[in-house]
C-alpha cells in the first residue's frame, strides 16, 4: 500500500504534461506561427498584399519547405513587380521540386524584367520543350516573347503551338506570318497546305524573296508584305533588320520609320535619317508627309505631297494622299478634286473609283454628279465585287431611293452574305422603312459576324425590340 | 294561226323582252368592267436590267455596243455621228417613261435619252439631253430628225453636266409630249404623227466618239 502511495507522485508527474498538453491545446509549432497561417487566409489580409507577404515570409523563414506558400508569395510579388523576390521564391521551390510550366512562365518574365535575358531564354526553351505544355500557355509565351522583341523565340513557340493544334486557323496564320520573316520557303508551303486565301496574293512576292540572295532586298519585300497585311510589329522587325544590314539605305529608314509610326511609336528619327541620307527620295518624302499629317501639321504635309505631284504628276497615289490631307484640313472641295484626279490617272483601277464614291457619300458631296457615276464605273470594272454593290446601295440609301438601295444591297449580300457591312446596311435600310423584323435579322447577322466594336455599336443603335 | 302568233308575240313582249333587256344590261356591265381604265400613276412596265434575257435589243458593231452590263444597259458609241438605240419590243399608247441616265465617260458633247412611240429604228419620238447641258424633243420620221421644241437643242441648268446621273422623264399622252429632267419640266409640245409604239433608250455621238452612257431603273407609268 505504501509502495503504491509512493508511486502516486511519479504517476502524476508522468500524466501532468499530458494533462497540460490537452488542457492548453499545445502543438509542436509556436502559437505565433499558427496565428500567422490563420491570418493568411483572412480576406482582409489578402487585400493587403504587403502585410500578407510579411506574414508569409515569416512563416517561410521557419518552414522553408512550404512549397505552395512560396508559390503564392511568388505570385503576389509578381503582381507587385518585385521581380527579385519572384526569382528568389521560385528558386527556393526549385530546391524542393521542378517548376510547373505556369511557374516557369512567371519566372521567365521576372528574369526578363530584371534584364537576365539569358536566363529567360533558357527557361523559354524548356517551356517550349516541356511535354505537358498547353496551347494557351504557348499563346501566352508567344505574346511575352513578341513584346520582349524575341521574334525568333516567338517563332519557335508558334512552331510548337502548331504541333499541338495543327488545324487551328489562328495558329496557322501566326505560323505563316513568322515564316515570312524566318523561313519564307516554308511560308509558301504552309500557305498552300493550309489553304489560307488571305495570303494567296503575297505568294508572288514570297517567291521573289525565296529566289533572291540579297538579304536586305528579301527583308524589304517581307516588310512590305507585312505592311500590306497590317502586321506592323512584324514590319518593324523586318525593316529594323534592313537598316541594321544597310545603314545607308535611305528608303529602308523611311520604311522603318513608317512601320514604327503605325505601331504607335515615334518613327520621326528614322524618317529624318532617311531624308538626310537622300533628300530626293520619293518614298522618304511620302512617309515624312504622312508623319506630318499624323502630327496634324497639315501645311507641311500638303507641301510635301504637292512637291511629289510636281515630280510625278501621273502618279495617282500622291493625289490620293493629298486628298486625304485636305479632308483633315477641312477642305473637302479640294479633296474631291484630288480624288477625281486619281480616277482620271488610273481609270481602270477600281480602288480609286470606290474611294471617290465612298468619299462622296461620307461627306454627302456631289452624290449624284460624282458618287453614283464613280460607283457605276467601279461596277463596270468588276460587277462581282460585293463592295461595289454595297457602296452603290448606300449612295441610293442616302438619296432615299430605298428600292434601288435594296436591289444593290441584296446583290452585295448575294456575293458576301457574311460581310458585316452589307448586313449592317440592309439592317439600316429596313429599319428606315420600319420593317423591324427584317431590320433586326440583318443587324443581328452584322453583330454576329464582326468583332469591330464600332460596327456592333452602330448595329445596336438600329436594333428594335421584337413585337 | 294568226291569233296564235299574236298571242305568242304578246307572250314574248311580256316575258322574254324584259329577260332580254336585263341580259343586255348584264353584258353591258361586264363589258364596261373589261375595259376599265388603268388608273393614272400605275406602273405598266419596269426594268432594272438585272436579267440579260429580259428582252432589250443589244448590238455590237465596230466597237460600238449596247449591252447589259453591271446591272444596267450600257451604251458605248465609238464612232462620230452615230446614234444607238435599244427597246424591249413592246407596245404602249399613253405613257410616262422615267429612267436614270449616267454619263460614265467620253465627251460632254453627246446625246442620250428616252424614246417613245417607236415604230422602227427610223420612226419615233426622242427626248434627249447632252452632258454639256442641252435638251430637246426630236421627231424622227424615216430617219430624218426634226426638233419639236425649238430650232436647236436648248441649254438648261436642270441638267447635271459631265459625269453625272440625270433623272429623265418623258410623257407621251395623246398628242401631248412632255420632257422633264431632274424634276424640272423643260418642254411640252404637241404632235400627232405617232400615237402608239414601243419605248426605248438611245445614246449618240456628234463629232467626238467614245460616248459612254449607262441607263438603269426604267419605269413606264400610266400618265
Amino acid at each position: 500500500m505504501k509502495k503504491q502511495a509512493d508511486q502516486l507522485p511519479l504517476v502524476l508527474l508522468i500524466i501532468l504534461p499530458l494533462v497540460i498538453v490537452f488542457a492548453l491545446d499545445l502543438t509542436p509549432y509556436s502559437t505565433s506561427i499558427i496565428s500567422l497561417w490563420k491570418s493568411l487566409n483572412t480576406s482582409a489580409l489578402n487585400d493587403d498584399k504587403e502585410t500578407w507577404l510579411r506574414s508569409a515570409n515569416t512563416i517561410l523563414s521557419y518552414q522553408p519547405w512550404q512549397v505552395e506558400l512560396w508559390n503564392q508569395v511568388a505570385q503576389k510579388e509578381f503582381e507587385l513587380e518585385n521581380h527579385a523576390e519572384v526569382i528568389r521564391s521560385y528558386n527556393t521551390i526549385l530546391e524542393y521540386q521542378p517548376l510547373t510550366v505556369e511557374q516557369s512562365i512567371f519566372l521567365s518574365q521576372s528574369y526578363l524584367a530584371t534584364g537576365k535575358l539569358e536566363k529567360s531564354d533558357e527557361l523559354w526553351d524548356k517551356i517550349i520543350d516541356a511535354p505537358d505544355v498547353r496551347p494557351e500557355q504557348l499563346k501566352h509565351l508567344f505574346q511575352i516573347q513578341q513584346s520582349a522583341g524575341d521574334w525568333l523565340g516567338a517563332y519557335r513557340t508558334i512552331y510548337r503551338w502548331h504541333q499541338l493544334e495543327p488545324d487551328q486557323a489562328e495558329v496557322q496564320r501566326r505560323l505563316v506570318l513568322a515564316q515570312i520573316l524566318f523561313e519564307p520557303e516554308k511560308a509558301v508551303e504552309s500557305i498552300n497546305t493550309f489553304r489560307l486565301s488571305e495570303f494567296k496574293p503575297i505568294l508572288v512576292e514570297l517567291d521573289t524573296i525565296v529566289s533572291s540572295d540579297n538579304p536586305t532586298y528579301q527583308l524589304v519585300i517581307a516588310g512590305n508584305i507585312y505592311s500590306r497585311l497590317g502586321e506592323w510589329e512584324y514590319a518593324v522587325q523586318a525593316f529594323s533588320k534592313v537598316v541594321e544590314l544597310d545603314p545607308n539605305y535611305a528608303e529602308g529608314w523611311a520604311f522603318y520609320g513608317n512601320a514604327l509610326m503605325n505601331t504607335g511609336e515615334n518613327g520621326f528619327f528614322a524618317l529624318d535619317k532617311a531624308i538626310n541620307l537622300s533628300p530626293t527620295s520619293k518614298i522618304s518624302k511620302a512617309y515624312l508627309a504622312s508623319y506630318w499629317r499624323d502630327q496634324n501639321d497639315l501645311a507641311k504635309s500638303i507641301d510635301i505631297y504637292k512637291d511629289l505631284i510636281h515630280e510625278e504628276e501621273n502618279q495617282p497615289v500622291w493625289y490620293q494622299e493629298l486628298g486625304k490631307t485636305y479632308i483633315l484640313n477641312g477642305d473637302t472641295e479640294k479633296a474631291l478634286t484630288a480624288f477625281q484626279k486619281t480616277t482620271e490617272l488610273a481609270p481602270t483601277n477600281i480602288y480609286y473609283w470606290l474611294y471617290l464614291a465612298k468619299f462622296s457619300g461620307d461627306f454627302r458631296l456631289e452624290i449624284q454628279t460624282v458618287g453614283m457615276p464613280a460607283a457605276r464605273q467601279a461596277m463596270l470594272i468588276d460587277d462581282e465585287n460585293w463592295e461595289v454593290f454595297d457602296v452603290l446601295g448606300w449612295l441610293y440609301l442616302l438619296e432615299k431611293d430605298y428600292t434601288s438601295a435594296e436591289r444593290f444591297f441584296s446583290n452585295a449580300f448575294g456575293i458576301a452574305p457574311e460581310n458585316p457591312m452589307v448586313n449592317l446596311h440592309l439592317g439600316q435600310l429596313y429599319s428606315l422603312q420600319n420593317r423591324d423584323d427584317l431590320a433586326n435579322y440583318y443587324l443581328e447577322r452584322c453583330i454576329n459576324h464582326t468583332d469591330d466594336l464600332e460596327l456592333i455599336e452602330l448595329a445596336n443603335k438600329f436594333l428594335r425590340p421584337s413585337k | 294561226m294568226l291569233k296564235l302568233s299574236l298571242f305568242m308575240r304578246k307572250i314574248f313582249l311580256i316575258f322574254l323582252l324584259p329577260i332580254f333587256l336585263v341580259d343586255c344590261t348584264v353584258i353591258e356591265g361586264l363589258q364596261s368592267k373589261n375595259i376599265e381604265e388603268i388608273p393614272s400613276g400605275a406602273v405598266l412596265y419596269d426594268e432594272t436590267f438585272t436579267d440579260p434575257e429580259s428582252g432589250w435589243r443589244t448590238s455590237n458593231n465596230n466597237g460600238s455596243y449596247v449591252i447589259y452590263q453591271a446591272e444596267g444597259l450600257h451604251f458605248f458609241v465609238d464612232q462620230s455621228n452615230l446614234d444607238l438605240w435599244s427597246s424591249p419590243g413592246l407596245k404602249f399608247q399613253d405613257v410616262r417613261i422615267e429612267a436614270e441616265a449616267i454619263k460614265i465617260d467620253g465627251p460632254d458633247n453627246n446625246t442620250f435619252g428616252i424614246l417613245c412611240r417607236l415604230q422602227d429604228e427610223k420612226n419615233f419620238y426622242a427626248f434627249v439631253i447632252s452632258s454639256d447641258g442641252y435638251a430637246g424633243i426630236y421627231k424622227v420620221v424615216d430617219g430624218a430628225y426634226s426638233l419639236l421644241n425649238h430650232q436647236s437643242m436648248e441649254f438648261t441648268s436642270a441638267i447635271r453636266q459631265g459625269e453625272a446621273i440625270n433623272y429623265l422623264s418623258a410623257t407621251c399622252e395623246g398628242d401631248q409630249l412632255g420632257f422633264t429632267v431632274n424634276g424640272e419640266m423643260l418642254f411640252e409640245v404637241k404632235d400627232e404623227q405617232f400615237l402608239s409604239g414601243d419605248i426605248g433608250l438611245m445614246a449618240g455621238s456628234f463629232d467626238d466618239p467614245q460616248v459612254n452612257i449607262f441607263f438603269d431603273n426604267i419605269t413606264v407609268f400610266k400618265p
